[in-house]
């Protein structure tokens, strides 16, 4: 980084702290992620564990905006502020910036200018491409505030083109069976979708009602999911076959026990480890995360060229101790809150 | 590589027979020989490539991962070769992952010291889930727990007119790749030659029942051992042991694969026996999992089967006599031969033989046979009728133990038991399901417990306490009704605490789920 002019008594854990609503910037006087109710809270994306309803005042991307408009209602919080990625505005002498953070649609990571410090607070984030989300840019930083989903060297997560391909290949062995697709529903089955999409799959895909309002969400934000139609309005025949894509929780509903011989698929970084992919009873586990893998995690740490690395919600020790082994600071912030991340 | 990888995986976690059979079929259809026949041994067991031992794997691992990062993440996984296959450093190498039949040549053909460098560099050369295929082969085998005949039903899936049957018969005659067996599945070549050559036949199976219901028809009765069945079968003097998966156990048993100066083919149980009395479920698969025994495990757990049924003598087959007829048979021969045999038992006092099972070592449980009936694979409606010890045995987690009184090593006087909740999103987590009494258990086993509990207590609540979750018990009970008023949805019925179960992981305890299913 190119030496700027910094006081050791401005240094970040003076003015950004952890209280019990979550991260709180003191000059700027506004939470990122909050996880309780605030006044002011700046938004990194729209998963229910950052974003949430009540706040008096947000600020956030427009898709953001838009999701948690969707998710939550039109008037969830008092006021909506929304920053385009890649701009910034100057709140009580802090710069306040996003900049993509490739995790879901609109998430970014938020950055933070004070006193001669930088912060960059990622969010959740990742590197591998999506057709469905902003890439990932590195900002050089003083602090950086990483996510930890994946902090384990275990978890890599295998190319999503892959992995889709595993998916079209069994439904060549199993033609008869629709495969039931448990995903959630910001994110995640956008993504299976368009990668699909992306693999040349171009059969109508069916949807459980939760997720079609924030597919249409997408389509709208000009992200391609081709020909979408309700599961439960479709007929048996139509669905034989077929891929479903429903929340995790929904295979206990009634239209789903009127599948004949269902073929449960799931994605997610967690199917890395046979124990975890066994247990989830899925007979088609794919490995397709919208977090960082470890190996990412890594590399990102390293490319922001900060020398102070917070560690938020994950598995934080591992990470800790890889930035002790590269000469970093390596600190745990123990946010509330954010151990039921779905993945 | 990748090929065998995908069937391997997709194997572990499909539970429909029928559709592990679609999933065979398709690698058969795919794959080219010889690989699919290396792949078929694999799966069967028949391919036995040990060329690193986990004590040499974790060293290679040790030059490559931080120490640290190394240890969290094996204690995450729980597994050797997996945490190895996920941490084997990326590899610019360019060369392609090896076939399995390079694999099973290369070894074949590689001086044992240079092994290590070449499993090291396929390790470069794979993926991370081929990575885990490979070191499980390396290593002992793949496991995938389907037992072999579902993969002969996949190889019968492939052929217009071969049945499972057919295939089972032909099996044992050949050896990997299965060039002839694949050849004639493929219609490019003859049925393999089987003559003189001992094979496996379906083997039939009783009914289980919850209790008898009084018959007019008369019944003969045996006891239920416990053990594996297996399937002796002698063919122009060469013997071949088979389980009751048609897997062939013959190089594991040198000490029950003596000819007879008759060929037969003979049903019966397996035992084992340590110390002079019944070995335990351990001891048994400490001889079933060996491909070759060394003298000191068969002095240590012999073996020996009781036999109950005869199926063929000399060149004469006698599945279709009655059961009357074949038991007076097996009785003249093996009093000729020397066998051992499950005696019969007064049909009328076997109520009463029920209620004692405990005091006959080894019996669990009786079986009814109606003698008028012809021996067929599979099983037949009453014409075999098994009334277990107890209808259900799983396995449960211990989370709170009872005391009577103070004091460290106060008897233990009553377990709570969890099952687990597996599709809680952040992880597995435990449900309460029932209680049980110690009693039954060795004080060993006890003991165990005590000290597990000294170090793992979470909290007490008089003489209560919780424990880190860790243990897991073998439950037996008569049933499992639904109960709306617990919160687990269900109620044991006459649960009884077995044994231990220091193998199992508490995640692979049952789960809530399966247990649910088991409602009747
Ligand atoms: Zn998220
Ligand atoms: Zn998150």
């Amino acid at each position: 980084m190119t030496p700027r002019l910094r006081a050791l008594e401005n240094h970040p854990d003076q003015w950004l702290q952890v209280r019990p609503k979550g991260l709180y910037c003191v000059p700027g006087d506004f939470y990122i992620d909050p996880h309780g109710k605030v006044d002011r809270a700046v938004i990194t994306h729209g998963h229910a564990d950052h974003a949430r309803a009540g706040h008096g005042h947000v600020l956030t991307s427009p898709e953001t905006a838009a999701i948690m408009r969707v998710r939550y209602g039109k008037n969830c919080a008092g006021a909506f502020q929304e920053l385009v990625p890649g701009t910034g505005i100057d709140h009580f002498g802090v710069r306040v910036q996003l900049v993509p953070a490739g995790h879901v649609l609109g998430s970014c990571q938020i950055v933070l200018d004070y006193a001669g410090w930088r912060v960059v607070a990622s969010g959740d984030y990742k590197r591998a491409s999506d057709p469905t989300s902003a890439n990932f840019e590195v900002v050089a930083c003083d602090v950086f505030i990483t996510e930890a989903t994946f902090g384990l060297p275990v978890f890599v997560h295998e190319h999503a083109p892959d992995e889709i391909a595993k998916l079209i290949g069994s439904l060549d062995t199993f033609p008869e069976r629709s495969h039931l697709m448990s995903a959630y529903s910001l994110g995640k089955a956008q993504r299976l979708i368009a990668e699909l999409r992306a693999a040349g799959y171009d059969a109508p895909i069916y949807l459980h009602s939760a997720h079609e309002r924030l597919c249409r969400l997408y389509q709208d934000w000009g992200v391609n999911l081709g020909v979408l139609h309700r599961a439960e309005h479709a007929s048996q025949d139509d669905l034989r076959g077929s891929i479903i894509l429903a929340p995790p929780s929904s295979s206990r509903e009634g239209w789903a026990d009127t599948l004949t011989d269902p073929l449960p698929c799931a994605a997610s970084g967690w199917m890395r480890v046979r124990k975890r992919a066994q247990q989830s009873g899925a007979e088609l586990p794919l490995v397709i995360s919208d977090h960082a893998d470890w190996p990412d995690l890594q590399r990102t740490i390293m490319d922001t060229g900060a020398e102070e690395i917070w560690v938020t919600h994950g598995r934080e020790d591992a990470l800790v101790y890889f930035c002790e082994t590269q000469g970093l600071r390596g600190r745990a912030l123990a946010l509330i809150g954010r151990e039921g991340e779905g993945e | 590589m990748k090929p065998f990888t995908a069937l391997v995986d997709r194997l572990a976690v499909t539970p429909q027979p029928t559709h592990q059979i679609a999933l065979i079929r398709t690698y058969l259809q795919q794959t080219p020989d010889p690989d699919r026949g290396y792949a078929l041994a694999a799966l069967t067991g028949g391919l036995t490539l040990r060329a690193v031992r986990p004590a040499q794997l974790r060293a290679m691992m040790a030059q490559r991962a931080d120490p640290v990062l190394l240890d969290m993440s094996l204690d995450y996984v729980g597994d050797l070769a997996e945490t190895v296959a996920l941490l084997w450093p990326p590899s610019q190498t360019n060369s392609p992952p090896p076939s399995l039949s390079e694999i099973v040549q290369t070894l074949s053909d590689t001086p044992k010291p240079e092994i290590e460098a070449v499993v090291a560099s396929w390790l470069d050369a794979c993926e991370p889930a081929a990575r885990y295929v490979l070191l499980r082969l390396l290593t002992g085998g793949v496991r995938t727990g389907l037992p072999t005949r579902r993969i002969k039903a996949g190889i019968a899936a492939l052929s217009d007119g071969a049945s499972l049957a057919d295939v089972e018969d032909v099996w044992h005659a050949l050896s990997p790749p299965y060039a002839a067996l694949l050849d004639w599945i493929d219609g490019r070549g003859p049925r393999p030659d089987t003559r003189g050559i001992p094979t496996f036949t379906p083997l039939m199976h009783g009914t289980a029942i919850a209790s008898p219901t009084p018959d007019p028809a008369p019944m003969i009765a045996e006891y239920l051992w416990t053990g594996a069945r297996v399937l002796w079968v002698q063919d122009q003097g060469r013997v071949r042991l088979f389980s009751s998966d048609g897997d062939d156990l013959s190089a594991a048993f040198p000490d029950l694969t003596a000819p007879l100066a008759q060929d037969a083919v003979l049903d019966g149980q397996l035992m084992v026996q340590r110390d002079g009395k019944p070995g335990t479920a351990e001891d048994l698969q400490r001889r079933l999992r060996r491909k070759t025994v060394n003298a000191a495990l068969l002095r240590e757990i012999p073996a020996a089967v009781r036999f109950f049924d005869m199926l063929e003598h000399k060149d004469q087959d006698m599945r279709d006599f009655a059961l009357s007829e074949r038991r007076a048979k097996l009785e003249s021969f093996a009093d000729e031969h020397g066998l051992l045999l499950s005696p019969l038992l007064p049909t009328d006092a076997c109520a009463a033989l029920h209620e004692n099972l405990d005091a006959v070592a080894g019996a669990e449980g009786i079986i009814l046979k109606r003698p008028d009936r012809p021996y067929r694979a599979g099983t037949h409606a009453d014409d075999w009728l098994k009334w277990p010890r107890s209808a259900l045995r799983f396995q449960a987690v211990l989370l709170y133990i009872q005391r009577a009184g103070g004091g460290a090593n106060a008897a233990l006087t009553e377990f709570t038991l969890g099952a687990v909740i597996d599709d809680a999103e952040d992880g597995s987590t435990l449900v309460p399901i029932g209680k049980v009494s110690p009693a039954g258990m060795t004080a060993e086993d006890l003991a165990t417990i005590q000290a597990y509990a000294r170090e793992n207590t979470i909290e007490r609540f008089g003489p209560v306490r919780s424990i880190r979750a860790g243990l897991v018990i073998d439950i037996a009970c008569d049933g499992i009704e639904s109960s709306a008023r617990r919160k687990s949805g269900l109620r044991l019925k006459a649960p009884k605490a077995v044994q231990l179960a220091p193998d199992t992981a508490w995640q692979d305890a049952n789960t809530l789920k399966s247990l649910l299913k088991l409602i009747r």
